[in-house]
C-alpha cells in the first residue's frame, strides 16, 4: 500500500512542479525586460546628468570669466573718474602757473567735457548683468545636474531590487517542495515593487529654471545695484511670471523692495520705512524665498532685518541665528544678532555677539568695508536708543565703546586711555546741513600730543525718527595744540536729513555733541 | 507513444534544423497545428534566445565602446571653454589697461592745450620767448603723450608710426569696441595662437555620441523583447501554432532590433 500511494503522489507533485515551471521561466522573461527598460530609463538618466555636468562646468567657467571682466570694468569707472578729476589740479611745467585750473581756467566742471566718456558705465552694466545672468544659470543648472545624478542613482536601486526578485524567481526553479512557491511568490512581489518605484521615480519632476526667469533676476539684481529699484522689481516680477518658484527672483525682489522703501539705506543705513506695505510684500517674499529654499543667506538676512526694524527683536534674533547656521564668518550677521539680543535685553549675548564679530575682524586693516560695518552697527545702537529706552542706556556704552575700538584700529594704537585729556578741548561749530551739503567747523586748542581725535556724523530724515550714521560721516585723526578745520561734505540723499548730529571723542571718551539743522520738511 | 516515437527520431537525426522541423511536422500531419513542437525546435528556440541576448550585449559593449568617446569629447569642451574664456578675460584686462592709457594721453592734451593758450597770451603781452617755450612743451607732451599711449599699445603698434615722429593737434580716437575687436583678431592670428578652439563643437559631438548610446539601448530592448518572446514560444512549446505564432513575432522584433541597431547608431 505504502509503496502505491507513494508512487501516486509523486508523480502529482511533478505535475504540480511542471505547471509552475513554465510561470517562473515566463516570470524571469519578464523581470529580464523590466530590468532592461529601467536600464534604458537608467542610461537616459545618465546621458542627461553627463550632459548637464559637461555644461554646468563650461557654464560656471563662463561665469568666472564674465565675473572678473566685470570687475575689472568696474574698477576702471572710478580710475577713469578719478583721472579726469585730477586734470583741473595738473600743473604744466615751465609756465609758472601752480595748476592747470590757474593756468587755462579749467574747472572740474570743464574737465568732464575735455576726457570723453568712454562709455565705461554702460559697458559696466552690460557686464554685471552678463555675470549675473551666468552665475545664476550655473547654479540652476547644477541643481537640475544634481537631480539627474540622484535618478540615475534611483533607477540603478530599483535594478539591484530587481536582481533580488530575479534571483528569488529563478530559485524557484532549482528547489523543490513549498519553499518554491513562497520563493517564486515572494519574487513576482519584489519585482511588482520594483516595477511601481520605478513607476514612481519616472514621475518625479527634474527642476529647471526657465531663461526668462533667470534673465529677469539678473536684470532685477543689476538695476537694484544701481538704485534704479522701480524697474528691478518689475524684472522681478517677469523673472517671477516665468518660473513662480524661482527662489533667486524672491530673494531680489524682496531686497528691491526694501530698498525703494528705504532708498538711503545703502549709503546711510536710515531706515525712513520699517512696516509699510512694502516692508510687509518684502518679508512675504524673502519667507516664500526660504519655503522653496533654506539655505539662501540673504533672505534670513532681510527677515532679521526687518524683524530688528520691526520691533520684533526675538524673530530678528532667530533668523540671525539660521543665517549665522549657514555661514558663521560673516561679521554683518554677528552685529545685527548682538543688536537684536540688546533689543530684547540680553546685554551680556549681545556684548558676547559684538566680540565674535570683532574676532572676525582681527586680522584686517582699516578699510571702507569695516567703516560700514562700525556705521551699520552704530545705526542699529541709535534706533535701539531712540526706540527702547530700557536698553537705551546699554546702546549708548556700547556706542562709546565701538567708537574708542574703531578710533585705535583706524589710527593703529595699541591702547586708548578712554578719558579725555586734562588739558585742552575741541568743540564743533556752525553745524548745519544746507544746499545738498553738510557743513561744520571743528576746532581744538591745549591737546596734548598724540591726541586721538573722532569725529563721528548721524543724521535723520525725520524729527521724531532715529538717528543714522552714514559710512562717510567718520573723522579719526592725531591732533595736538591748536586746530581748526572748515569741513563742507556734499551729501547725495534721495531723502534729505531735517537734523544732523556730530559726536565728539577725544581719547575714545565722548567730550561733545551737538546737533544741527537740516532740510526745512521731511522729503520722505 | 508517439511522441517517444518523434523524441526518439529527433535525437537520432543529424540533418539540419530546418530539416529537423519539417521531419516534425510531417510527423504531426494529422494533429497538425495543435501537437507539441519538436525537441530540435525547442533547441533552435533556444539558439535564437542566445543570438539575440548576444546581439544585445554586442549593443552594449558598442554604447560602452563610444561613451568613453564621449567622455573624452566632455574633456575637450570644457579645456577649450576654458582657453577661450581665458583669452576673453586677458582682451578684457588688456583693453581696461589701454582705456586706463587713453584717459592719461587725452588728459595730456588737455595740457598741452593750456600751455597753448598761455603761450598765445605770453605772446599777445608781448613775452615771444616765453610763448615760444609754452609751445615747444606743448609740442613735447604731446609727443610724450603719443609715444607713451602708443607703447602701451591704445592705438596698437602699427598703426601709431606716422604719429609717433609728428603727433597730431587733435588727440586721437578710441573706440574699445573696436580695440577690443582688433585684440581679438590680433590673437586669433598671432603665430603662437592656440588652434581654431571650438568648444560647442567637442560639446555637440558628446551630445550626438549619448544619443547613439540611448538609440542603442533602445534597440536593444527590442531584442530583450524577443528573448522573452522565444520564452514564452519555448514554454508554450505543447501548441505548435502558439510557438510558430511567438517565434514569428521574436524574429521580427529581433531582426527590427538587428537593422535598426545597425544601419542608425551602431557604426
Amino acid at each position: 500500500m505504502d509503496g502505491t500511494t507513494q508512487e501516486q503522489t509523486e508523480p502529482s507533485a511533478s505535475v504540480t512542479s511542471d505547471r509552475l515551471t513554465p510561470k517562473i521561466a515566463l516570470t524571469l522573461a519578464c523581470l529580464v525586460v523590466l530590468g532592461a527598460g529601467i536600464a534604458i530609463l537608467q542610461v537616459d538618466a545618465s546621458i542627461k546628468e553627463s550632459n548637464t555636468a559637461r555644461e554646468t562646468t563650461r557654464v560656471a567657467v563662463q561665469a568666472m570669466r564674465a565675473n572678473v571682466v566685470a570687475t575689472t570694468v568696474a574698477g576702471l569707472e572710478p580710475q577713469l573718474e578719478a583721472e579726469r578729476d585730477f586734470l583741473p589740479f595738473r600743473r604744466p611745467f615751465g609756465t609758472g602757473t601752480a595748476t592747470l585750473a590757474a593756468a587755462a581756467g579749467l574747472s572740474p566742471a570743464t574737465a568732464v567735457e575735455q576726457i570723453p566718456d568712454l562709455g565705461v558705465d554702460q559697458l559696466r552694466r552690460r557686464l554685471a548683468f552678463d555675470a549675473e545672468r551666468l552665475s545664476l544659470k550655473q547654479r540652476a543648472m547644477a541643481t537640475t545636474r544634481v537631480t539627474w545624478n540622484d535618478r540615475s542613482t534611483q533607477y540603478t536601486t530599483v535594478i539591484a531590487v530587481l536582481a533580488v526578485a530575479l534571483f528569488l524567481v529563478g530559485f524557484g526553479l532549482v528547489v523543490e517542495g513549498s519553499i518554491r512557491r513562497s520563493a517564486y511568490a515572494l519574487g513576482v512581489g519584489i519585482g511588482l515593487f520594483a516595477a511601481g518605484w520605478a513607476a514612481w521615480f519616472y514621475f518625479l519632476p527634474i527642476p529647471s529654471t526657465p531663461d526668462p526667469a533667470i534673465e529677469g533676476t539678473a536684470r532685477g539684481t543689476v538695476l537694484t545695484e544701481t538704485a534704479n529699484y522701480a524697474a528691478a522689481i518689475t524684472a522681478f516680477d517677469r523673472a517671477l511670471d516665468a518660473d513662480d518658484g524661482y527662489a533667486p527672483a524672491y530673494v531680489g525682489r524682496s531686497r528691491a523692495r526694501l530698498l525703494a522703501a528705504n532708498p538711503d539705506y545703502p549709503t546711510t543705513r536710515a531706515v525712513t520705512d520699517a512696516s509699510g506695505r512694502a516692508v510687509d510684500a518684502a518679508v512675504e517674499d524673502s519667507q516664500r524665498a526660504l519655503e522653496l529654499d533654506d539655505r539662501v543667506l540673504v533672505a534670513h538676512v532681510l527677515l532679521a532685518l526687518t524683524s530688528f526694524y520691526a520691533g520684533a527683536y526675538d524673530d530678528s534674533v532667530a533668523a540671525a541665528d539660521d543665517a549665522i547656521e549657514l555661514n558663521a564668518r560673516v561679521p554683518d550677521l554677528w552685529l545685527l544678532r548682538s543688536a537684536g539680543q540688546l533689543a530684547r535685553g540680553d546685554a551680556e549675548d549681545a556684548t558676547a555677539s559684538l566680540e565674535r564679530a570683532l574676532v572676525l575682524l582681527r586680522d584686517t586693516v582699516p578699510s571702507q568695508q569695516t567703516r560700514l560695518l562700525a556705521s551699520t552697527y552704530l545705526s542699529y545702537l541709535a534706533w535701539i536708543e531712540r526706540h527702547d529706552e530700557a536698553a537705551a542706556r546699554d546702546a549708548a556704552r556700547l556706542r562709546d565703546r565701538l567708537v574708542a575700538l574703531e578710533t585705535r584700529f583706524t589710527l593703529d594704537r595699541d591702547a586708548l586711555p578712554i578719558r579725555a585729556p586734562a588739558t585742552g578741548s575741541a568743540t564743533v561749530q556752525q553745524l548745519r546741513f544746507t544746499d545738498g551739503k553738510l557743513e561744520l567747523e571743528l576746532t581744538w586748542r591745549d591737546l596734548p600730543e598724540g591726541t586721538a581725535l573722532s569725529v563721528l556724523g548721524y543724521e535723520r530724515q525725520r524729527r521724531d525718527g532715529a538717528w543714522s550714521q552714514p559710512a562717510q560721516l567718520a573723522l579719526f585723526a592725531d591732533v595736538s595744540g591748536r586746530g581748526r578745520r572748515a569741513i563742507s561734505l556734499p551729501l547725495d540723499r534721495a531723502c534729505a536729513p531735517v537734523d544732523v548730529r556730530v559726536d565728539l571723542y577725544l581719547d575714545g571718551a565722548r567730550v561733545d555733541t551737538q546737533t544741527g539743522p537740516g532740510a526745512p520738511a521731511p522729503s520722505c | 507513444m508517439k511522441h517517444q516515437r518523434i523524441s526518439r527520431r529527433e535525437r537520432s537525426s543529424s540533418g539540419s534544423l530546418l530539416a529537423t522541423v519539417s521531419e516534425g511536422e510531417r510527423e504531426h500531419d494529422d494533429g497538425a497545428w495543435s501537437a507539441p513542437v519538436g525537441t530540435r525546435t525547442r533547441w533552435a528556440i533556444a539558439f535564437l534566445i542566445g543570438l539575440a541576448t548576444v546581439t544585445a550585449a554586442g549593443y552594449g559593449w558598442r554604447a560602452a565602446q563610444i561613451g568613453s568617446t564621449a567622455a573624452y569629447d566632455d574633456r575637450q569642451s570644457i579645456s577649450e571653454t576654458i582657453a577661450v574664456e581665458q583669452a576673453r578675460v586677458e582682451r578684457a584686462v588688456a583693453l581696461a589697461d589701454q582705456a586706463r592709457e587713453y584717459v592719461r594721453y587725452r588728459a595730456d592734451y588737455v595740457t598741452a592745450a593750456a600751455l597753448d593758450r598761455e603761450a598765445a597770451r605770453l605772446a599777445a603781452a608781448g613775452s615771444a620767448r616765453a610763448a615760444a617755450a609754452a609751445r615747444a612743451e606743448a609740442r613735447q607732451l604731446r609727443l610724450g603723450a603719443t609715444r607713451r599711449a602708443a607703447e602701451a599699445g591704445v592705438f596698437g603698434r602699427a598703426t601709431i608710426g606716422s604719429d609717433q615722429l609728428m603727433p597730431t593737434e587733435t588727440p586721437r580716437p578710441f573706440d574699445y569696441r573696436a580695440r577690443g575687436r582688433a585684440l581679438e583678431i590680433e590673437a586669433s592670428a598671432s603665430i603662437d595662437s592656440p588652434a581654431n578652439l571650438d568648444p560647442d563643437r567637442w560639446a555637440a559631438e558628446a551630445v550626438s555620441i549619448r544619443d547613439r548610446i540611448g538609440g542603442l539601448a533602445r534597440w536593444a530592448f527590442l531584442m530583450l523583447v524577443a528573448v522573452l518572446l522565444y520564452t514564452v514560444a519555448e514554454v508554450a512549446a505543447s501548441r505548435r501554432s502558439v510557438t510558430y505564432a511567438l517565434v514569428g513575432v521574436g524574429l521580427a522584433f529581433y531582426t527590427a532590433g538587428l537593422v535598426g541597431g545597425l544601419t542608425t547608431y551602431f557604426f
